[in-house]
C-alpha cells in the first residue's frame, strides 16, 4: 500500500485528484486537505510515501510544507501539483525537496506511473528544467547566466548525470536518453531523481552563502 | 583668472579690487631705506679701537724716485688725508708721501700699516727700511676697494720720532691717497679682516648668488617664455652683477685707467637701464617709443664717454660724468620709482607694496652713493653701499616668483575643485537621464509585452474558451467541451513555456511542445520520432517569435493526430537555407500518413499556419512528404526575420 497525502486548495480539484488517485491501484489517500497548517498537523502525526502538494495555498507556501515533511521524513517522496508545471514553480518545489511532479490535469494513469517512477527510485524531468539544472551546475556554460556562487564542489554533477540533463534540455524523452546512452530506462530516470537532490543540496548551501555575505551568518566568517 | 602678474590683471579687468596700501606700509617704506643706510654706515664705520692710531694729515711731493734715497732735498708740502683728486704727479705717474709719528718707547709686538682704500700702488718705508714691495706702476693699480695691511717688525720702530714714507704710482684719474693708521698690528688686523669681509667677501658671495639668480630666471624664462618679466629679472641682475664684479677691481687688460672707468660706466648704465624696463615689464606696460630712447641714449652716451676717455684727459669726462652722466641715470631710474609708486597707490597688491619697498631702499641707496663717493658732489673716500641692497632685489624677485607659484596652486586647485563639482554634477544629470531613460525603456518594454501577451491570449485562449461556452449550451458537448478544454490549456501552456525560451533554446521550447503532446500521440498509436540536431541560434529570437513557431508545430501536430491517420511522426531541425540563399535553420514535421487532401489544403489550419509564418518572415512549405505523408518544413533566416530586426533597431534607439 502507498500512503498519499493530498494538499490542494481548491476542493473540486482535490476532490478530482483524490478520486484519480484511489482510481490507481494500491494508492490510499488518509489525508486530503487544504490548507498548509492541516498538512503541517498531519505530517507531524502520521508518516506518508507520497506528499502531493500544491505551492500556493491561502494560508502559506507549499514550499514551507515540504521542507517541513522532508525533515521529519527524509525519505518521503514529495510531488508537486501544478496547473502548467512550468519551470519556476518546479523548480522553486525541487529546491525545496520535491522530487517529482504532476500536472493538475494529468489522467489517472499518468498519476500512477509517475508515483510508482517515484518510489522505484526515478524522477520526470521536462526540457525547460533540465536547461534551468545545466546553468545551475555548469554556469560557465551559458555566460548570460550571473557568475557562480561558490558552493560545495562535492555536489558537482558527474558527466553521465550532464549528459541526461544535455539530452533532456533537447527534448529526447528517457527511453531515447536510454537508448543514445547504452543504459535503462530506469537508471536515466534515477539520475534525474539524484541530481534534484543535488539542487537541493546545492540550494541549501547557496541560501548559506548568501547568508554569510550578507552577515546573516557570524560564524562563516569566523571560521575562515 | 589672475594667472599673469597683478599688474596685467588690473588691465584684463577680471578682479580689479582696488585699495590704496594703508598708512604703515607708507610709514615702512619712509623708514626702511634710511634704517638700512645708517644700519650700513654703522657696519661700515672704523672699529671704534681704530681712530686712535689715525693719521690725517701728510706731507705730499710730486716727484720721481724709487726709493727714499733716490729723493734727495724735497719741498714737502701738507696735505690732509684722504688726499683726492686730482692729484699732481711727476712725469711717471709716481708721487710721495711723508708720515711723522712719534713713539713714547719701542713696541715690543708686530705693528703695521693700515690703508682701508688704496687706489694707488704703494710701497712703505719705515725708517728708510722698506717694509712692502711693489709701489710700481703695475697693473692692476691695486684693488679698488680692497684694503691694505702691511707689517712692520717691531725692531724697525724706534723711540721718539719715526718716519713713514709712501711712495704711490698711479694714473689719473681716479688714483687717492686714503687715511692711514700705523698702530700695532693687532688692533689693524681686526679692521682689516672686518673691512675686507664687507668689501670683498661679501661682494663676491651676492656675485656668486645674483649669477645663481640670474640663471634661475634664464631658465623660467625659457619654460615659460610668455613671462618676459622673468627675463628682465634675470637680465638686471645679471647686469648688476658685472657692475658688482668692476666694483671689486678686477685686472685692467689692455685699456687705460679712463677707459676702464667708462666700462665701469657701462655695467651701471646696463643695469639702472635694464632695471628700468623691467619695472616697466612689471607694470604691465610697454612704452616702446620711451625705451628706444632709453637704449639709444645709453649707447649715446657709452660712445662718447669711452672716446673721450680715449681722446681727452680724464678729468673733464670725470666732471661730466657728476654733473650731468650720473644724474641723469638717477633722474630716469627715480622716474621708474614714482610710476612704481603711483601703481602701488591705485592697487596695492602685495607684489606692487613689495617692489616698490625695494626700488624705494635701492634707489634711495643709489642717491646716497652718489652723493657721498668719489663721483658725488659732497664726495669723500665712503664705501659704496648699492651693492649690498642686492640681497634686497633677490629676496624680492624670488618671492615674485613664489607667489606666482602659490596663486597659480591655488587657483589650480579652486579649477579641480570646480571641475570636480562639474563633473559631479553632470554625472548626476547623466544619471538621472539614465534612469529616465531606463524607465521610459521598461515602460515601453512592459508596454509592449502586456500587448503581446493580451494578442496571444485573444489568439488562443481566448477564441477558445468562447468556443467552449458556445458548446456548452449543448446538451451532449461534454466530450467536444473536454477536448476544447485541453486545448486552451494547451495554449496556455505553450504561451508560458515561450515565455522562459530564449534565442538559444530552441530545441528546449520544441522539446516543451513535445512533452505537452507525446500522451496524445501514444493514445492515437503515433510514434513520435525525434531527430533534431543541435542548430546555432537565431538573432533575436524571442518569446513572441518562439510562441509563433510554437504554434505553427502544434497546429501541424493537430493536424496529423486530427487528419493524417499515420503511424509516424517525424521531427526534425537542421541548417538549411532560405530561397534567397541566407542561411537559415529548418523544422520540419513529417508524417506517414494519407497525405493531403484536395479540400483541406484550404482549411483554417493551414491558412494560420502560413500567417504565422509570414509574422516570422520565414519561409513555409507544407506538402507531400517523401513517404505518402505531409511535410511541413519552416525555414528561418538565422540573421532573425523583420521582427527581431525591429526590436534589435528598437533596443539599439533606447539605447542612445
Amino acid at each position: 500500500m502507498t500512503i498519499v497525502y493530498l494538499l490542494e486548495d481548491d476542493a473540486v480539484t482535490r476532490r478530482n485528484l483524490e478520486e484519480r488517485l484511489l482510481a490507481v491501484e494500491g494508492i490510499e489517500v488518509p489525508v486530503s486537505v487544504g490548507t498548509c497548517t492541516e498538512m503541517l498537523t498531519a505530517v507531524r502525526a502520521g508518516r506518508p510515501d507520497v506528499l502531493l502538494c500544491d505551492l500556493q495555498l491561502p494560508d502559506g507556501n507549499g514550499v514551507d510544507v515540504i521542507r517541513v515533511a522532508r525533515d521529519l521524513h527524509p525519505d518521503v517522496e514529495v510531488m508537486v501539483i501544478s496547473v502548467f508545471g512550468d519551470e519556476q514553480r518546479v523548480v522553486t518545489a525541487l529546491k525545496a525537496g520535491a522530487t517529482g511532479y504532476l500536472l493538475k490535469d494529468d489522467p489517472s494513469s499518468e498519476i500512477g506511473a509517475a508515483i510508482s517512477q517515484l518510489l522505484q527510485g526515478g524522477s520526470p524531468i521536462s526540457p525547460a528544467i533540465a536547461r534551468y539544472l545545466i546553468r545551475v551546475f555548469r554556469p560557465t556554460e551559458s555566460p548570460e547566466q550571473p557568475p557562480p556562487s561558490p558552493v560545495d564542489s562535492t555536489i558537482d554533477l558527474t558527466t553521465r548525470e550532464l549528459e541526461v540533463l544535455q539530452l533532456a534540455a533537447k527534448g529526447f524523452s528517457y527511453g531515447e536518453i536510454a537508448r543514445m546512452l547504452g543504459i535503462s530506462g530506469a537508471t536515466v530516470s534515477s539520475y534525474t531523481k539524484k541530481i534534484y537532490g543535488k539542487l537541493a543540496v546545492h540550494s541549501r548551501s547557496e541560501a548559506v552563502y548568501e547568508a554569510s555575505r550578507l552577515g546573516l551568518i557570524d560564524e562563516v566568517r569566523r571560521g575562515t | 583668472m589672475r594667472l599673469r602678474d597683478s599688474a596685467s590683471s588690473t588691465k584684463s579687468g577680471a578682479v580689479p579690487k582696488r585699495k590704496p596700501p594703508s598708512p604703515a606700509y607708507w610709514l615702512l617704506a619712509a623708514v626702511l631705506p634710511v634704517v638700512f643706510l645708517a644700519t650700513m654706515r654703522f657696519i661700515d664705520a672704523p672699529p671704534a679701537g681704530l681712530a686712535q692710531w689715525r693719521h690725517a694729515t701728510a706731507e705730499f711731493a710730486a716727484v720721481s724716485g724709487a726709493t727714499p734715497q733716490d729723493l734727495g732735498a724735497v719741498a714737502w708740502s701738507a696735505v690732509a688725508l684722504p688726499h683726492r683728486q686730482p692729484i699732481a704727479r711727476a712725469a711717471d705717474g709716481v708721487a710721495w708721501y711723508r708720515l711723522t709719528f712719534e713713539l713714547g718707547e719701542a713696541p715690543a709686538a708686530l705693528w703695521a700699516v693700515y690703508e682701508r682704500r688704496p687706489r694707488a700702488n704703494l710701497a712703505m718705508f719705515i725708517n728708510g727700511t722698506p717694509v712692502s714691495a711693489a709701489g710700481e706702476l703695475l697693473r692692476p693699480y691695486g684693488h679698488d676697494w680692497a684694503p691694505r695691511l702691511v707689517a712692520v717688525p717691531a725692531a724697525l720702530l724706534q723711540p721718539g720720532r719715526n718716519e713713514l714714507l709712501v711712495r704711490s704710482a698711479a694714473e689719473p684719474p681716479s688714483d687717492q691717497m686714503d687715511t692711514m693708521y700705523i698702530g700695532p698690528h693687532q688692533v689693524l688686523a681686526a679692521a682689516y679682516e672686518r673691512h675686507l669681509l664687507l668689501d670683498v667677501t661679501a661682494k663676491q658671495a651676492t656675485v656668486a648668488a645674483m649669477l645663481l639668480f640670474a640663471a634661475l630666471f634664464g631658465i623660467i624664462y625659457a619654460l615659460r617664455r610668455r613671462d618676459t618679466v622673468f627675463a628682465a629679472y634675470g637680465i638686471t641682475i645679471l647686469a648688476w652683477s658685472m657692475h658688482v664684479c668692476y666694483s671689486l677691481g678686477p685686472d685692467r687688460w689692455w685699456v687705460n685707467e679712463a677707459q676702464w672707468r667708462v666700462l665701469g660706466e657701462f655695467t651701471l648704465v646696463a643695469f639702472v637701464v635694464c632695471a628700468i624696463m623691467t619695472v616697466h615689464r612689471f607694470l604691465g606696460r610697454r612704452p616702446r617709443r620711451a625705451e628706444r630712447w632709453l637704449l639709444a641714449g645709453a649707447i649715446a652716451y657709452l660712445v662718447v664717454a669711452f672716446a673721450a676717455a680715449t681722446f681727452i684727459d680724464g678729468e673733464p669726462l670725470r666732471e661730466f660724468k657728476r654733473y650731468v652722466g650720473i644724474p641723469i641715470l638717477l633722474i630716469l631710474s627715480g622716474r621708474a620709482v614714482w610710476q612704481l609708486t603711483r601703481a602701488a597707490l591705485a592697487n596695492a597688491t602685495i607684489e606692487r607694496r613689495l617692489m616698490l619697498l625695494c626700488a624705494l631702499i635701492v634707489w634711495a641707496t643709489a642717491v646716497r652713493d652718489y652723493l657721498v663717493t668719489a663721483a658725488g658732489p659732497v664726495a669723500g673716500t665712503a664705501g659704496m653701499y648699492l651693492p649690498y641692497t642686492v640681497s634686497f632685489v633677490l629676496l624680492v624677485f624670488g618671492s615674485l616668483i613664489m607667489f606666482r607659484f602659490a596663486r597659480a596652486l591655488r587657483e589650480t586647485e579652486v579649477l579641480n575643485r570646480e571641475l570636480e563639482a562639474r563633473v559631479a554634477q553632470k554625472a548626476a544629470e547623466l544619471e538621472a537621464n539614465y534612469a529616465r531613460i531606463r524607465v521610459f525603456e521598461r515602460n515601453q518594454a512592459l508596454a509592449g509585452e502586456r500587448s503581446r501577451i493580451m494578442r496571444d491570449m485573444h489568439d488562443g485562449i481566448g477564441g477558445q474558451l468562447v468556443a467552449a461556452i458556445a458548446l456548452a449550451s449543448r446538451p451532449d458537448a461534454a466530450r467536444e467541451l473536454d477536448g476544447l478544454l485541453h486545448e486552451a490549456l494547451d495554449d496556455l501552456r505553450m504561451m508560458i513555456d515561450s515565455l522562459e525560451a530564449t534565442e538559444a533554446d530552441l530545441l528546449t521550447a520544441l522539446g516543451m511542445l513535445r512533452m505537452r503532446v507525446t500522451n496524445r500521440f501514444a493514445a492515437a498509436g503515433i510514434e513520435f520520432r525525434w531527430e533534431v540536431t543541435d542548430v546555432p541560434p537565431i538573432a533575436g529570437f524571442g518569446p513572441e517569435q518562439v510562441l509563433q513557431l510554437m504554434r505553427i508545430v502544434q497546429e501541424a501536430f493537430a493536424n496529423v493526430l486530427k487528419h493524417a491517420g499515420a503511424q509516424t511522426i517525424t521531427v526534425r531541425t537542421r541548417t538549411a537555407q532560405l530561397a534567397t540563399g541566407e542561411p537559415a535553420i529548418a523544422v520540419e514535421i513529417e508524417d506517414d500518413g494519407r497525405g493531403m487532401q484536395a479540400g483541406r489544403a484550404a482549411g483554417r489550419g493551414l491558412a494560420n499556419m502560413r500567417r504565422r509564418a509570414q509574422a516570422l518572415e520565414a519561409e513555409i512549405e507544407i506538402g507531400p512528404g517523401p513517404s505518402d505523408g505531409t511535410r511541413v518544413v519552416v525555414r528561418l533566416a538565422l540573421a532573425g526575420g523583420a521582427a527581431a530586426a525591429r526590436d534589435a533597431g528598437h533596443i539599439a534607439k533606447a539605447k542612445v
